[in-house]
């Protein structure tokens, strides 16, 4: 049993989130989302429910998923803004791909177990929502929190 | 930071106050500002940095706070008659507009005795993101 244990700052080992613009064949580079403070992946089964006579407790079942991923990253302008130039995810920027309502391809890595060995990488399809730039006197570095709204699932696969 | 509170004070009005060009290091075991009363001296500046933000991919933005000490020595017994409009004085040295970059600038007065010496002591805190 290995726990999963990012190393910040160490290449192969830290948790990377990396963005296609429409799908990782159309947008070969893809956009590799710097300084993220926190990520989490949400899989959430909605759930039927009914009761029956011959049980003192209800019945419940797992339907259909409401899938997300959500973090906070600290803005750097190169990826928010964009190159300028092209059509691919780095061209556009985070704020492009969420302003032109593109699908993107995400890659989400998970970084590295405990023992060293390399760990999952979820990917899967979405749109990038919940931009919500935010800077204060108190904390002079503008961070945001984005939301990539998922659709359909999620795949798993060993990290490469 | 220890240059700009500096002139900062030099260009005040300080009455029969005067600024030592030196740090208030002990002499034969008492402070200077305690043998020179009247002498306002400007210690050597500290820093020190609290982590802001960290990120999983190893960046991290700090909170550099870079603070200066200021003390005096008066008679306990009679404070010059300049006293408080020179303590007064001394706080605005924290908005100098020489020190730029910051986004908090603090300062904090605190008085002590030494026998029959007030001690006036000046802390100035100015911090910044790096």
């Amino acid at each position: 049993m290995a726990y999963i244990n990012p190393s910040p700052g160490v290449s192969g080992a830290q948790v990377t989130l990396k963005v296609y613009r429409v799908s990782k064949t159309a947008d070969a580079t893809g956009l590799a989302i710097p300084a993220l403070q926190d990520v989490t992946l949400n899989a959430a089964n909605d759930v039927f429910t009914w009761t029956q006579l011959d049980s003192a407790s209800k019945k419940q079942v797992a339907t259909t998923a409401t899938n997300s991923l959500s973090m906070n990253i600290v803005l750097d302008e190169t990826s928010f803004f964009g190159t300028g130039s092209g059509s691919t995810a780095a061209a556009k920027g985070i704020f492009g791909l969420s302003g032109e309502k593109t699908i993107i391809e995400f890659e989400l890595g998970f970084g590295d177990n405990d023992d060293g060995s390399a760990t999952k990488v979820i990917s899967g399809k979405g749109y990038i929502t919940g931009l919500a730039p935010t800077v204060s006197a108190d904390s002079p570095v503008w961070v945001t929190p984005i939301t990539i709204t998922v659709t359909g699932d999620y795949t798993v696969a060993d990290a490469t | 930071m220890r240059t700009e509170i500096y002139n900062y004070i030099k260009a005040l009005s300080l009455g029969t106050f005067k600024l030592s060009d030196e740090r208030p290091f002990d002499a034969s075991g008492v402070a200077l500002y305690l043998k020179n009363m009247k002498s306002i001296y400007v210690d050597q500046q500290q820093t020190t940095h609290d982590t802001v933000v960290a990120t999983l991919d190893g960046l991290t933005i700090n909170a550099e706070t870079t603070s200066v000490r200021v003390y005096f020595s008066t008679d306990a017994k009679q404070l010059p008659s300049n006293y408080a409009s020179l303590v007064s004085s001394i706080k605005l040295a924290r908005n100098t507009s020489t020190i730029r970059g910051v986004n908090r600038r603090e300062v904090d007065v605190a008085t002590s005795f030494d026998e029959d010496k007030m001690i006036t002591e000046f802390e100035f805190r100015f911090t910044k993101l790096t």
